[in-house]
């Protein structure tokens, strides 16, 4: 009697988008290699053609709001949440591949490979905004991190480049192992891997008695210990400290890339196990979180004051609105979800732009990345400078940019949440914060040039600035659309309050 | 470079000349003035008791929307922005003439303006503050207009650190009323006032609000960004730091008077903290020699007394805060140009050494003396009206009457000599020699002195006419104010002689007394207490943030060393004190069974290898022997897995152990030679960190294996092996059935790897200039 074999039924509209952008990147690997010619621009090309290509995809698969897909025996899932954050951060991805065209062969950096691993990365982080399964939330961490671990040292030789390379993977293997520790821990208790059955788990086990079962305090340390996984790759305090050596050595397009998309990824999943898995515990993370999120956008802010480095200023200003966004993803009842998405898009833009107008700046062989080169910067070249004063106070959350509702957005559904404490200190670190961005402002509208620095202008930069301005600008003043579309978005997660 | 030298073939043009002799004064002032045309002709409808109101869907979700009111307090302050404006927009033409940048001076002073005239219509909370913020960046931006002087700059960012806080702090409170009042429509709060104060966040809002108006009025004790804010252009101090902006916090004092206000803390607060600035101001201005300066510190005086009068409140004090007003937003715009006129034509500001000016600047001196006498609240200028109201409220306030009475006398006598000060003196001859100035003065082009003299003659025309042009408006003001209707009826001269009609004449009297004869004394007081009162506001606030940037550079420091060893320490520092809390709440401790099973001599024998080895490890000098030691270690767990039956587990750590050793001693000759850079203290620090860590992580494992519910795996493969996939090794049934896809998915790894491999081998890329480079590196990276 041979036994029979069940192959479940799989639908591959769930995975579509991860599938083009995989089957893209490893046929563009291959194309690259027998492209003739030293000049890979051709390649990034391609590249953008193949994010583009996987937007209309998700377009074409993404469900009706409120109604979700599931496959691979419920290890995937295609919501609407999935949706959109995948098309926030194939955007975030174009923008990356668009400022690093030129600058890659600026800097006698052109490698094919280059784009391919930015696509790679863009797939696991999709994977990780899908994935309703801890396995599978470790492979997109692990997707994204090893090939950010080869772009991050992409600046070969340079020093600084291949000790950041360095470090973050020695910090993120780190965190690796006590993520994979923390899924063991939680598989062990629970049974499974799966969010929802984790999550059913801790409700019937703790609705029986009242002491404290063995199964779900395993749950309960490995949720920590995943917990502090999740902590190195979104840079909250105390766990940030390789971002700032990270970004400051790595390429500027890849430290543009990863302050908005590895954080984007990485926070949706970790709201997904908080919301999905681990709510029956929101009396233990909720402190913990709201004292990390605490420590973060104080020290984040506090620490971007001093800085004369404009590469570590934005560094520690992510690590500041990583703070942000972990209330945006605690109160995660419906509103604490759509602030998250929004606070998500309206950071992308006006990060990934103020990044954008830094390569304009830079120059070959030059690791200064000093404020002083904004000095001035609006008599020479005025618009420049008023695209980046737009992007410094959005991320200030002066109004009428985007920045302003991300914040509003996020404090408010703290309040509703109760976490009246957090909305105080998030206001706090929001005066603190205000001082270094408008110094930058000052710097470019009030002094006298330090030096002369003939910015760099190219089609992508220029596009990216343009893109990041306009919806700044955009979505500060009309945010309605984007509410709504990050509201229809949320339903689909099935979260309650 | 290039825009310059187009700047300077331009302005070889004649009309480009003329523009930049002070006719683009004219030809700007043209916008402010239609538009005051516009909001004038409202008026009949608005007297008449109507209100009007426009609103546009903004962001529904939250429910703000782009709403917007004109109700007589809307209307007054509109057209005293929009009036003023239009005076400013000319002045500043023939104040700024010859300046190559009055582009971009023009372009922020109607960013401003707009921004203020929203702000006063705006109907709903948020639309509020985004407007209120505009005015506090334009603010900034005019403030540090003169950007190359230091002094410029600093005050440009004291004042916008101190309003921007308080913006922060606005935001945080309007949010909190609107979710209180469960409505975003300024114009709906009053009905819900009771709502409101029973809410239970009553005081949070009050506490914030009070927070943004005080700072945005320069009150005590946010006082001392205002004063420094002159150095900005003249233009800009006659306009936003004396007639408008620093009135927004009253406006918005007044505006929220219907929903906050009537409480004991509300009236107590404002009528406290206002006299206090009304005082603390008089008294530093009289000890001032830069016009500027007095006007100023007046200013902040003339502040403190509206938001005293809105917290007297009540249909008298409320009367006499609209009035008051309108009396200085006239005069003191006036006063203002006045002294650029001085400083345009003289080259100096310095009231010791300015006198008898009079000849030379006829038309200017009338205008000062008007609103001087304004100022002094003579009759029958506007400026009495408002001091009899002032008298009329102190004297009804329902709270220290008499306290309040004295120290508006007081402050009056002040202000009197604070406007002798600046209207008199420089202009009569002092008797004693006339000091020469910078430069020999004319009087200034009719763009300059035709300000002054329109709200210095509107000074007198509005007292003289005070029931027909003044009476209507505030009626409506204080009807808004005040959350109903009132009957208001204004006299230029009492009918009777009342107690505030005796005050106001003791005032004056003792006011001319004090300009005559205690000017010194109060200047010698004034100096003598400077220290405390006018610089140890500034120095407190250059402190604090000096220290926040000292503190942020000291926390940076101590985080981001750069060194991977310390963040290392910190991350298990951290999970440590996570992950033990969550074990310490929830944990059954007494679970754990440390010694449930014999240990046998082998076992014991190989534990200590172990603990040999970590001992080595931990004392070894150089790297061989450390590596020797992890050796010892990996084996010895490899002998424990072997005594407990796993041999899978000991053939796979068996392999791993033996390969880490080989590729240890491999890269062990590229690095540098082994030194103890750390001391004693941090080596102990980290023992301790490793220690807690080690400790952590045997309790999780103790309390894995003690949980009894958790069932071991082996019986499933044991049973299962054979019914389902017919093979009687449970390895290798697991390998390749239950784990098949597994297996080949390493396989397959595998492949790729030793693919992988074989290409490097046989690539040989030249290897002298990476390896050259290689080793360049070690040397530097700071691990």
């Amino acid at each position: 009697m041979p036994p029979e074999i069940v192959i479940p039924a799989i639908d591959v509209r769930v995975i579509a988008p991860m599938l083009t952008i995989f089957a893209w990147a490893t046929v563009l690997l291959m194309v690259d290699l027998f492209m003739p010619g030293k000049d890979r621009k051709l390649t990034g090309y391609l590249a953008l053609a193949g994010l583009a290509v996987t937007a209309l995809v998700t377009l074409a698969v993404q469900p009706a709001p409120g109604t979700s897909r599931t496959s691979f025996s419920n290890m995937v899932v295609l919501d609407s949440f999935g949706t959109t954050l995948t098309l926030i951060l194939l955007l975030i991805a174009a923008f990356s591949i668009a400022i690093s065209i030129n600058y890659l062969s600026y800097h006698n950096i052109e490698m094919g490979e280059y784009y391919p691993l930015i696509l790679f990365a863009t797939g696991g982080m999709i994977l990780l905004g899908q994935s309703t399964n801890l396995i599978l939330v470790f492979l997109g961490v692990e997707l994204l991190s090893i090939t950010l671990y080869v772009l991050t040292a992409f600046f070969y030789p340079r020093y600084t480049s291949e000790e950041a390379g360095l470090k973050y993977l020695l910090l993120g293997a780190f965190a690796a192992g006590f993520l994979i520790y923390g899924i063991a821990l939680i598989y062990g208790g629970a049974g499974t891997l799966d969010l929802f059955e984790i999550g059913a788990f801790l409700n019937t086990s703790l609705a029986v008695g009242s002491a404290f079962p063995p199964g779900a305090l395993l749950v309960l340390i490995g949720g920590a210990l995943v917990l502090i996984g999740f902590c190195f790759k979104i840079s909250l305090v105390p766990f940030h400290m390789w971002t700032p050596d990270v970004y400051e050595g790595s390429p500027t397009p890849v430290a543009a890339f990863m302050s908005v998309g590895t954080k984007g990824a990485a926070f949706a999943a970790l709201l997904r196990i908080l919301i999905v898995a681990l709510l029956p515990f929101k009396i233990y993370w909720l402190p913990v979180l709201g004292v990390l999120a605490t420590l973060t956008m104080l020290f984040g802010n506090i620490a971007a004051l001093m800085q004369p480095n404009m590469k570590r200023m934005l560094a520690y200003s992510s690590v500041g609105h990583a703070g942000y966004i972990t209330i945006g993803i605690m109160t995660a009842g419906t509103h604490g979800t759509e602030s998250f998405l929004f606070y998500l898009l309206a950071y992308a833009l006006a990060n990934m732009g103020a990044f954008a107008v830094l390569i304009t700046l830079e120059r070959r062989g030059e690791m200064a990345w000093s404020v002083d080169d904004f000095a001035g910067l609006w008599k020479r070249y005025p618009l420049l400078a008023i695209a980046m004063a737009t992007f410094m106070l959005s991320l200030a959350g002066v109004p009428p940019t985007a920045g302003f509702f991300g914040k509003f957005f996020v404090f408010a559904a703290a309040w509703e949440d109760g976490q009246i404490f957090l909305v105080f200190m998030g206001v706090l670190s929001s005066a603190i914060a205000a001082f270094f961005y408008l110094r930058v402002i000052m710097r470019m509208f009030m002094d006298e040039p330090v030096r002369e620095v003939i910015p760099i202008f190219n089609r992508g930069l220029t596009i990216t600035i343009g893109i990041a301005v306009v919806g700044t600008i955009v979505f500060g003043l009309l945010p309605t659309p984007l509410v709504s579309l990050v509201q229809n978005s949320v339903i689909a997660l099935g979260v309650g309050g | 470079m290039a825009q310059s030298e187009i700047t300077q073939a331009d302005s070889q043009s004649p009309l480009m000349a003329w523009a930049m002799r002070g006719g683009i004064g004219w030809v700007l002032s043209i916008l402010p003035l239609s538009l005051t045309l516009y909001f004038a002709s409202l008026l009949p409808t608005i007297t008449s008791g109507t209100v009007l109101r426009v609103s546009y869907t903004w962001i529904p979700s939250l429910g703000v929307d782009f709403a917007f009111i004109v109700d007589g307090l809307s209307l007054t302050f509109v057209l005293l922005v929009l009036g003023i404006g239009t005076l400013v927009v000319l002045y500043a033409g023939g104040y700024m003439a010859g300046d190559r940048q009055i582009g971009r001076f023009y372009l922020y002073l109607f960013l401003f303006m707009g921004a203020m005239v929203g702000l006063v219509l705006a109907d709903n909370l948020i639309t509020l503050f985004v407007f209120w913020e505009l005015t506090s960046i334009s603010s900034y931006l005019l403030i540090g207009y003169k950007h190359a002087y230091y002094s410029s700059r600093s005050s440009a960012l004291q004042a916008l650190l101190i309003t921007g806080a308080g913006g922060l702090a606005l935001l945080a409170g309007l949010v909190l009323l609107g979710i209180a009042a469960e409505t975003q429509t300024i114009s709906e709060l009053g009905s819900r006032h009771e709502l409101i104060v029973n809410s239970g966040l009553y005081a949070p809002i009050l506490i914030l609000v009070l927070i943004g108006a005080f700072t945005k009025s320069a009150q005590f004790p946010f006082q001392f960004w205002l004063p420094g804010a002159m150095a900005a252009p003249t233009p800009v101090s006659a306009y936003l730091h004396s007639a408008t902006m620093v009135k927004a916090g009253v406006f918005l004092l007044a505006r929220l008077n219907p929903a906050l206000g009537d409480t004991p803390a509300w009236q107590i607060t404002l009528t406290v903290f206002g006299a206090i600035t009304m005082a603390l101001g008089a008294y530093l201005a009289v000890s001032q020699t830069d016009l500027k300066r007095i006007l100023a510190f007046t200013t902040v005086s003339s502040l403190g007394t509206l938001v005293m009068l809105i917290g007297i409140g009540g249909e008298h004090g409320i009367v006499a805060m609209m009035v008051f007003l309108i009396v200085h937003s006239l005069y003191k715009g006036c006063l203002f140009m006045v002294a650029g006129n001085i400083d345009h034509e003289t080259g100096s500001r310095d009231v010791s050494i300015l006198s008898g000016l009079r000849r030379e600047m006829p038309i200017t001196f009338g205008a000062a003396a008007l609103a001087a006498l304004s100022m002094a609240g003579l009759p029958p200028l506007l400026g009495f009206v408002g001091k009899e109201l002032i008298y009329e409220s102190t004297l009804d306030a329902r709270f220290a009457a008499a306290a309040v009475t004295t120290v508006a006398v007081a402050s009056n006598i002040l202000m009197i000599v604070a406007a002798g000060m600046v209207a008199v003196r420089p202009f009569l001859p002092t008797g004693t020699t006339r000091h020469s100035t910078p430069r020999h003065p004319h009087e200034p082009p009719i763009s300059m002195w035709l300000g002054p003299a329109v709200l210095a003659t509107l000074s007198a025309v509005f007292g003289l006419f005070v029931v027909q042009v003044m009476q209507p408006i505030v009626t409506q003001g204080a009807a808004a104010i005040l959350g109903e209707a009132v009957e208001v009826k204004l006299k230029l001269l009492p009918t009777s002689i009342t107690g505030y009609f005796l005050l106001s004449v003791l005032t004056i009297a003792l006011g001319i007394v004090s300009y005559l004869y205690a000017r010194p004394a109060l200047m010698q007081a004034g100096k003598a207490t400077r220290g405390a009162l006018e610089d140890g506001f500034v120095n407190g606030f250059t402190d604090l943030v000096n220290n926040t940037q000292a503190f942020a550079r000291w926390i940076t420091r101590a985080l981001q060393s750069g060194y991977l060893r310390r963040y290392v320490l910190i991350t298990i520092g951290a999970v440590v004190s996570v992950a033990s809390a969550a074990l310490l709440t929830r944990a059954d401790l007494s679970a754990i069974r440390l010694f449930d099973t014999p240990l046998f001599l082998w076992e014991t024998a190989t534990i200590l290898v172990i603990l040999a080895g970590v001992a080595l490890v931990l004392r070894a000098r150089s790297r061989l022997t450390a590596i020797a030691g992890l050796g010892t270690v990996g084996f010895g767990i490899t002998l424990i897995f072997f005594f407990f039956g796993a041999p899978d587990l000991v053939m796979t750590q068996f392999s791993v152990e033996t390969l880490s050793v080989l590729l240890f001693i491999l890269i062990l000759y590229r690095l540098p030679i082994f030194t103890t850079i750390s001391h004693r203290y941090s080596r102990l620090r980290d023992g301790i960190v490793a220690g807690l860590a080690g400790l952590l992580m045997t309790m999780i494992t103790l309390l894995t294996i003690a949980g009894e519910e958790l069932k071991p795996l082996t019986p499933f493969y044991a049973e299962a092996s054979y019914v389902e996939a017919r093979g009687r090794n449970v390895v290798n049934v697991i390998l390749v059935d239950f784990r098949g896809i597994d297996t080949m998915g390493e396989i397959t790894v595998l492949g790729i790897a030793s693919l992988g491999i074989y290409l490097l081998l046989t690539l040989r890329l030249a290897p002298a200039d990476g390896q050259a480079e290689a080793e360049d590196s070690t040397g530097k990276e700071q691990l």
